[in-house]
Protein backbone atom coordinates (compact mmCIF):
# COMPACT_ATOMS: atom_id res chain seq x y z
CA UNK A 1 0.00 0.00 0.00
CA UNK A 2 2.78 2.23 0.80
CA UNK A 3 4.80 1.53 -1.95
CA UNK A 4 1.07 2.27 -4.15
CA UNK A 5 1.22 5.60 -2.92
CA UNK A 6 4.94 6.84 -3.22
CA UNK A 7 4.66 5.99 -6.99
CA UNK A 8 1.28 8.01 -6.98
CA UNK A 9 3.14 10.77 -5.46
CA UNK A 10 6.46 10.25 -8.00
CA UNK A 11 3.34 10.76 -10.90
CA UNK A 12 1.59 13.75 -9.06
CA UNK A 13 4.93 15.52 -9.07
CA UNK A 14 5.92 14.67 -12.18
CA UNK A 15 2.92 15.20 -13.71
CA UNK A 16 3.14 18.86 -12.03
CA UNK A 17 6.55 19.04 -13.37
CA UNK A 18 5.86 18.31 -16.90
CA UNK A 19 2.98 20.51 -17.12
CA UNK A 20 5.56 23.63 -18.76
CA UNK A 21 5.43 23.54 -22.48
CA UNK A 22 7.87 24.83 -24.41
CA UNK A 23 7.83 28.38 -26.01
CA UNK A 24 9.51 28.49 -29.56
CA UNK A 25 5.72 27.79 -30.91
CA UNK A 26 4.35 30.75 -29.10
CA UNK A 27 8.21 33.16 -30.07
CA UNK A 28 7.28 32.63 -33.68
CA UNK A 29 3.50 33.21 -33.64
CA UNK A 30 4.64 36.64 -31.37
CA UNK A 31 7.39 37.54 -34.16
CA UNK A 32 4.69 36.80 -37.50
CA UNK A 33 2.22 39.32 -35.05
CA UNK A 34 4.88 41.52 -34.36
CA UNK A 35 6.18 41.89 -38.27
CA UNK A 36 2.77 42.22 -39.66
CA UNK A 37 1.68 44.50 -37.37
CA UNK A 38 4.88 46.57 -38.67
CA UNK A 39 4.10 46.14 -41.86
CA UNK A 40 0.39 47.20 -41.13
CA UNK A 41 -0.64 43.31 -42.67
CA UNK A 42 -3.87 43.49 -42.03
CA UNK A 43 -4.44 39.97 -43.96
CA UNK A 44 -1.57 38.46 -42.05
CA UNK A 45 -3.22 39.54 -38.54
CA UNK A 46 -7.41 37.96 -38.98
CA UNK A 47 -4.78 34.71 -40.15
CA UNK A 48 -2.92 34.99 -36.56
CA UNK A 49 -5.98 36.00 -34.74
CA UNK A 50 -8.21 33.48 -32.50
CA UNK A 51 -11.72 32.84 -34.78
CA UNK A 52 -13.70 34.84 -31.38
CA UNK A 53 -10.95 37.50 -31.42
CA UNK A 54 -11.25 38.14 -35.02
CA UNK A 55 -15.14 38.12 -34.43
CA UNK A 56 -14.41 40.51 -31.84
CA UNK A 57 -12.83 43.18 -33.69
CA UNK A 58 -15.38 42.85 -36.46
CA UNK A 59 -18.25 45.86 -36.03
CA UNK A 60 -21.43 45.93 -38.81
CA UNK A 61 -20.08 44.86 -42.17
CA UNK A 62 -16.48 45.07 -41.68
CA UNK A 63 -14.57 42.74 -42.95
CA UNK A 64 -11.66 41.62 -40.65
CA UNK A 65 -8.75 42.74 -42.32
CA UNK A 66 -10.81 46.12 -42.56
CA UNK A 67 -11.38 46.28 -38.61
CA UNK A 68 -7.85 45.22 -37.83
CA UNK A 69 -6.77 47.90 -40.19
CA UNK A 70 -8.31 50.20 -38.00
CA UNK A 71 -6.62 49.48 -34.78
CA UNK A 72 -3.80 51.14 -33.08
CA UNK A 73 -1.53 48.22 -32.69
CA UNK A 74 2.16 49.30 -31.77
CA UNK A 75 4.06 46.20 -33.35
CA UNK A 76 6.62 47.09 -30.93
CA UNK A 77 9.44 44.33 -30.56
CA UNK A 78 11.47 42.48 -30.37
CA UNK A 79 9.60 39.49 -28.36
CA UNK A 80 10.59 40.26 -25.06
CA UNK A 81 9.35 38.06 -21.90
CA UNK A 82 7.51 34.85 -22.59
CA UNK A 83 4.83 33.19 -19.77
CA UNK A 84 3.80 29.88 -21.17
CA UNK A 85 0.99 28.16 -19.00
CA UNK A 86 -0.74 25.07 -20.51
CA UNK A 87 -2.43 25.91 -24.05
CA UNK A 88 -1.89 30.19 -23.05
CA UNK A 89 0.53 32.19 -23.26
CA UNK A 90 2.16 35.79 -22.61
CA UNK A 91 4.49 37.55 -24.49
CA UNK A 92 5.69 41.13 -23.74
CA UNK A 93 6.89 43.51 -26.68
CA UNK A 94 8.22 46.66 -26.04
CA UNK A 95 5.38 48.65 -24.07
CA UNK A 96 2.78 45.97 -26.29
CA UNK A 97 1.43 42.70 -24.30
CA UNK A 98 -0.21 39.94 -26.32
CA UNK A 99 -1.92 37.26 -25.20
CA UNK A 100 -2.16 33.34 -27.45
CA UNK A 101 -4.04 30.65 -27.30
CA UNK A 102 -3.39 27.15 -28.93
CA UNK A 103 -5.75 25.74 -31.19
CA UNK A 104 -5.26 22.80 -33.69
CA UNK A 105 -1.45 22.78 -32.61
CA UNK A 106 -1.20 26.23 -33.57
CA UNK A 107 -0.80 29.33 -31.63
CA UNK A 108 -3.29 32.03 -31.88
CA UNK A 109 -3.49 35.58 -30.57
CA UNK A 110 -6.19 36.20 -28.51
CA UNK A 111 -5.25 39.59 -26.72
CA UNK A 112 -2.85 41.93 -28.88
CA UNK A 113 -2.10 45.69 -28.32
CA UNK A 114 -2.61 45.32 -24.35
CA UNK A 115 -1.74 47.93 -21.43
CA UNK A 116 -1.62 46.70 -17.78
CA UNK A 117 -3.84 47.84 -15.64
CA UNK A 118 -3.26 47.57 -11.86
CA UNK A 119 -5.57 44.91 -9.88
CA UNK A 120 -7.53 44.56 -13.24
CA UNK A 121 -7.46 42.45 -16.96
CA UNK A 122 -5.22 44.42 -19.70
CA UNK A 123 -6.82 46.88 -21.46
CA UNK A 124 -6.84 45.46 -25.52
CA UNK A 125 -7.05 46.64 -28.53
CA UNK A 126 -8.89 43.57 -29.57
CA UNK A 127 -9.12 40.60 -27.37
CA UNK A 128 -11.54 37.40 -27.79
CA UNK B 1 -5.27 -17.03 -3.18
CA UNK B 2 -8.37 -17.20 -1.39
CA UNK B 3 -6.55 -16.62 2.17
CA UNK B 4 -4.32 -13.49 0.94
CA UNK B 5 -7.85 -11.97 -0.24
CA UNK B 6 -9.67 -12.60 3.14
CA UNK B 7 -6.75 -11.55 4.46
CA UNK B 8 -6.22 -8.27 2.76
CA UNK B 9 -9.55 -7.44 1.90
CA UNK B 10 -9.82 -4.36 3.82
CA UNK B 11 -6.54 -2.75 1.67
CA UNK B 12 -7.73 -4.33 -1.74
CA UNK B 13 -11.19 -3.08 -0.95
CA UNK B 14 -10.55 0.46 -0.76
CA UNK B 15 -7.38 0.42 -3.07
CA UNK B 16 -9.71 -0.64 -5.64
CA UNK B 17 -12.31 1.82 -5.04
CA UNK B 18 -9.94 4.40 -4.72
CA UNK B 19 -8.71 3.71 -7.97
CA UNK B 20 -12.09 3.39 -9.62
CA UNK B 21 -12.89 6.88 -7.73
CA UNK B 22 -10.12 8.33 -9.64
CA UNK B 23 -10.81 6.78 -12.72
CA UNK B 24 -14.38 8.72 -12.46
CA UNK B 25 -12.80 12.05 -11.33
CA UNK B 26 -10.92 12.00 -14.44
CA UNK B 27 -13.50 11.02 -17.54
CA UNK B 28 -15.85 13.92 -15.46
CA UNK B 29 -13.04 16.80 -14.87
CA UNK B 30 -11.92 15.62 -18.33
CA UNK B 31 -15.82 16.58 -19.37
CA UNK B 32 -16.01 19.95 -17.41
CA UNK B 33 -12.67 20.86 -18.72
CA UNK B 34 -13.50 20.54 -22.16
CA UNK B 35 -16.53 22.18 -21.91
CA UNK B 36 -14.72 25.29 -20.12
CA UNK B 37 -12.04 24.85 -23.04
CA UNK B 38 -14.75 25.20 -25.92
CA UNK B 39 -16.91 28.28 -23.89
CA UNK B 40 -13.32 30.11 -24.06
CA UNK B 41 -12.78 29.68 -27.72
CA UNK B 42 -9.91 27.44 -26.57
CA UNK B 43 -9.10 23.57 -28.02
CA UNK B 44 -10.44 20.56 -26.45
CA UNK B 45 -7.97 18.25 -24.93
CA UNK B 46 -7.51 14.05 -24.57
CA UNK B 47 -7.83 11.92 -21.79
CA UNK B 48 -4.30 11.42 -21.35
CA UNK B 49 -3.33 15.26 -21.85
CA UNK B 50 -5.96 15.95 -18.95
CA UNK B 51 -4.90 13.17 -16.71
CA UNK B 52 -0.80 14.58 -16.82
CA UNK B 53 -2.03 18.53 -16.80
CA UNK B 54 -1.91 20.71 -13.95
CA UNK B 55 -6.03 20.96 -13.51
CA UNK B 56 -6.18 17.24 -13.27
CA UNK B 57 -2.95 16.95 -10.77
CA UNK B 58 -4.66 20.12 -8.55
CA UNK B 59 -7.66 18.42 -7.88
CA UNK B 60 -5.90 14.93 -6.58
CA UNK B 61 -3.84 16.76 -4.70
CA UNK B 62 -5.84 19.19 -2.95
CA UNK B 63 -8.09 16.11 -1.44
CA UNK B 64 -4.62 13.69 -1.03
CA UNK B 65 -3.46 16.91 1.66
CA UNK B 66 -6.33 16.95 3.62
CA UNK B 67 -6.70 13.65 3.91
CA UNK B 68 -3.07 13.13 4.63
CA UNK B 69 -3.30 15.76 7.30
CA UNK B 70 -6.76 14.36 9.03
CA UNK B 71 -4.64 11.09 9.84
CA UNK B 72 -1.60 12.66 10.69
CA UNK B 73 -3.21 14.89 13.46
CA UNK B 74 -5.30 12.32 14.41
CA UNK B 75 -2.53 10.30 15.14
CA UNK B 76 -0.71 12.75 16.90
CA UNK B 77 -3.32 14.80 18.91
CA UNK B 78 -4.82 11.72 20.23
CA UNK B 79 -1.88 11.19 22.16
CA UNK B 80 -2.04 13.94 24.18
CA UNK B 81 -5.83 14.46 23.85
CA UNK B 82 -8.61 12.08 24.79
CA UNK B 83 -12.45 12.34 24.54
CA UNK B 84 -14.35 10.26 27.46
CA UNK B 85 -17.09 7.34 25.74
CA UNK B 86 -15.13 7.81 22.20
CA UNK B 87 -13.68 4.70 20.16
CA UNK B 88 -11.16 7.01 18.55
CA UNK B 89 -9.85 8.15 22.10
CA UNK B 90 -7.42 6.35 24.45
CA UNK B 91 -7.89 5.89 27.65
CA UNK B 92 -7.97 9.17 29.97
CA UNK B 93 -4.84 8.06 32.39
CA UNK B 94 -3.07 6.66 29.65
CA UNK B 95 -1.93 9.76 28.04
CA UNK B 96 1.03 10.60 26.71
CA UNK B 97 3.72 8.67 24.78
CA UNK B 98 3.30 6.06 27.75
CA UNK B 99 6.08 3.72 29.04
CA UNK B 100 8.71 1.66 27.29
CA UNK B 101 7.31 -1.52 28.99
CA UNK B 102 3.58 -0.63 27.61
CA UNK B 103 5.21 0.53 24.50
CA UNK B 104 7.20 -2.81 24.51
CA UNK B 105 10.53 -1.29 23.24
CA UNK B 106 14.02 -1.85 23.87
CA UNK B 107 14.52 -4.32 26.70
CA UNK B 108 10.92 -4.93 27.26
CA UNK B 109 10.11 -5.85 23.56
CA UNK B 110 8.65 -9.41 22.71
CA UNK B 111 10.61 -12.11 20.58
CA UNK B 112 8.27 -11.20 17.60
CA UNK B 113 8.52 -7.11 17.93
CA UNK B 114 9.56 -4.96 14.97
CA UNK B 115 13.64 -5.15 14.93
CA UNK B 116 13.68 -1.29 15.35
CA UNK B 117 11.80 -1.47 17.91
CA UNK B 118 13.61 -3.96 19.94
CA UNK B 119 17.34 -2.17 19.23
CA UNK B 120 16.47 1.04 21.38
CA UNK B 121 18.63 4.41 20.67
CA UNK B 122 17.95 5.82 17.58
CA UNK B 123 16.55 3.21 15.34
CA UNK B 124 13.72 3.17 18.05
CA UNK B 125 12.95 6.41 18.67
CA UNK B 126 12.37 7.12 14.58
CA UNK B 127 10.24 3.72 14.89
CA UNK B 128 8.05 4.89 17.48
CA UNK B 129 7.28 7.98 15.49
CA UNK B 130 7.53 6.64 11.96
CA UNK B 131 3.88 6.16 11.71
CA UNK B 132 3.17 10.25 12.07
CA UNK B 133 5.86 10.90 10.39
CA UNK B 134 5.14 9.32 7.20
CA UNK B 135 1.29 11.04 7.37
CA UNK B 136 2.64 14.29 7.95
CA UNK B 137 5.29 13.86 4.56
CA UNK B 138 2.75 13.21 2.53
CA UNK B 139 0.80 16.02 4.04
CA UNK B 140 3.58 18.11 2.92
CA UNK B 141 4.19 16.63 -0.27
CA UNK B 142 0.52 16.49 -1.60
CA UNK B 143 0.43 20.17 -0.45
CA UNK B 144 3.65 20.76 -2.25
CA UNK B 145 1.99 19.43 -5.33
CA UNK B 146 -1.24 21.48 -4.90
CA UNK B 147 0.66 24.77 -4.67
CA UNK B 148 3.29 23.64 -7.89
CA UNK B 149 0.14 21.99 -10.03
CA UNK B 150 -2.38 25.02 -8.48
CA UNK B 151 -0.14 27.33 -9.67
CA UNK B 152 0.30 25.96 -13.38
CA UNK B 153 -3.65 25.64 -13.83
CA UNK B 154 -4.27 29.46 -11.67
CA UNK B 155 -1.69 30.95 -14.75
CA UNK B 156 -3.80 29.47 -17.27
CA UNK B 157 -6.80 30.71 -16.33
CA UNK B 158 -5.05 33.70 -15.21
CA UNK B 159 -3.66 34.25 -19.17
CA UNK B 160 -7.16 32.82 -20.48
CA UNK B 161 -8.76 36.09 -18.81
CA UNK B 162 -5.74 38.11 -20.29
CA UNK B 163 -4.34 38.91 -16.71
CA UNK B 164 -0.35 38.18 -15.09
CA UNK B 165 0.39 34.93 -14.18
CA UNK B 166 1.75 34.81 -10.44
CA UNK B 167 5.45 33.66 -8.80
CA UNK B 168 4.98 30.45 -6.58
CA UNK B 169 5.09 32.64 -3.40
CA UNK B 170 2.04 34.54 -5.24
CA UNK B 171 -0.13 31.56 -5.27
CA UNK B 172 0.86 30.11 -2.03
CA UNK B 173 -0.53 33.30 -0.46
CA UNK B 174 -3.58 33.42 -2.87
CA UNK B 175 -7.39 33.01 -1.94
CA UNK B 176 -7.77 30.58 -4.87
CA UNK B 177 -5.18 28.18 -2.89
CA UNK B 178 -6.48 28.77 0.48
CA UNK B 179 -9.67 28.59 -0.54
CA UNK B 180 -8.96 25.18 -2.32
CA UNK B 181 -7.52 23.91 1.36
CA UNK B 182 -9.58 25.39 3.97
CA UNK B 183 -12.91 23.86 2.02
CA UNK B 184 -10.78 20.58 2.37
CA UNK B 185 -9.38 20.56 5.38
CA UNK B 186 -13.18 21.95 7.42
CA UNK B 187 -14.62 18.90 5.86
CA UNK B 188 -12.00 16.64 7.31
CA UNK B 189 -12.05 17.83 10.47
CA UNK B 190 -16.18 17.83 10.81
CA UNK B 191 -15.92 14.36 10.04
CA UNK B 192 -13.28 13.62 12.55
CA UNK B 193 -14.95 15.43 15.01
CA UNK B 194 -18.15 13.83 14.05
CA UNK B 195 -16.64 10.05 14.07
CA UNK B 196 -15.14 10.96 17.51
CA UNK B 197 -18.71 12.04 19.25
CA UNK B 198 -20.94 9.85 17.42
CA UNK B 199 -18.63 6.59 18.75
CA UNK B 200 -19.89 7.36 22.12
CA UNK B 201 -23.65 6.97 21.92
CA UNK B 202 -24.18 4.94 18.29
CA UNK B 203 -22.99 1.25 17.60
CA UNK B 204 -22.55 -0.41 14.20
CA UNK B 205 -22.16 -4.13 15.18
CA UNK B 206 -19.18 -5.87 14.52
CA UNK B 207 -17.33 -3.42 13.42
CA UNK B 208 -13.97 -2.52 15.12
CA UNK B 209 -14.44 1.00 14.64
CA UNK B 210 -17.62 1.27 17.09
CA UNK B 211 -17.98 -0.09 20.73
CA UNK B 212 -19.80 -3.68 21.67
CA UNK B 213 -23.76 -3.10 21.05
CA UNK B 214 -24.24 -3.19 24.79
CA UNK B 215 -21.06 -1.47 26.01
CA UNK B 216 -21.84 1.76 28.39
CA UNK B 217 -21.36 5.13 26.86
CA UNK B 218 -18.96 5.95 29.50
CA UNK B 219 -16.52 3.49 28.06
CA UNK B 220 -13.55 4.77 26.81
CA UNK B 221 -11.55 3.05 24.10
CA UNK B 222 -13.35 -0.17 23.36
CA UNK B 223 -13.72 -1.68 20.19
CA UNK B 224 -15.96 -4.45 19.27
Amino acid sequence: MLRALLVGAGVLALTTACAAPGTDGVTRAADDWLAAARAKDATTLCRLLTPAAAESAVTGDQTCPQAVGDLRLPGAGPVGQVEVWSDRAQVKAGADTLFLTKIDGDWRVSAAGCTARPGRPYDCEVSG
Amino acid sequence: MKRFLRDNGLSLFFGTIFLLALLGQAVSGLARYNQDQLSSGAERISFWAYVTSSSFAVDVAENWQSEYLQFFLMILVTVWLVQRGSTESKKPDEVGTESDEQQKVGRHADEDSPTWARLGGWRTAVYSRSLATVMGLFFLGSLLAQSVAGRAAYNAEQLGQFSDPVSWTGYATSADFWNRTLQNWQSEFLAVCSAVLFSIYLRQRGSPESKPVGAPHEATAEEG
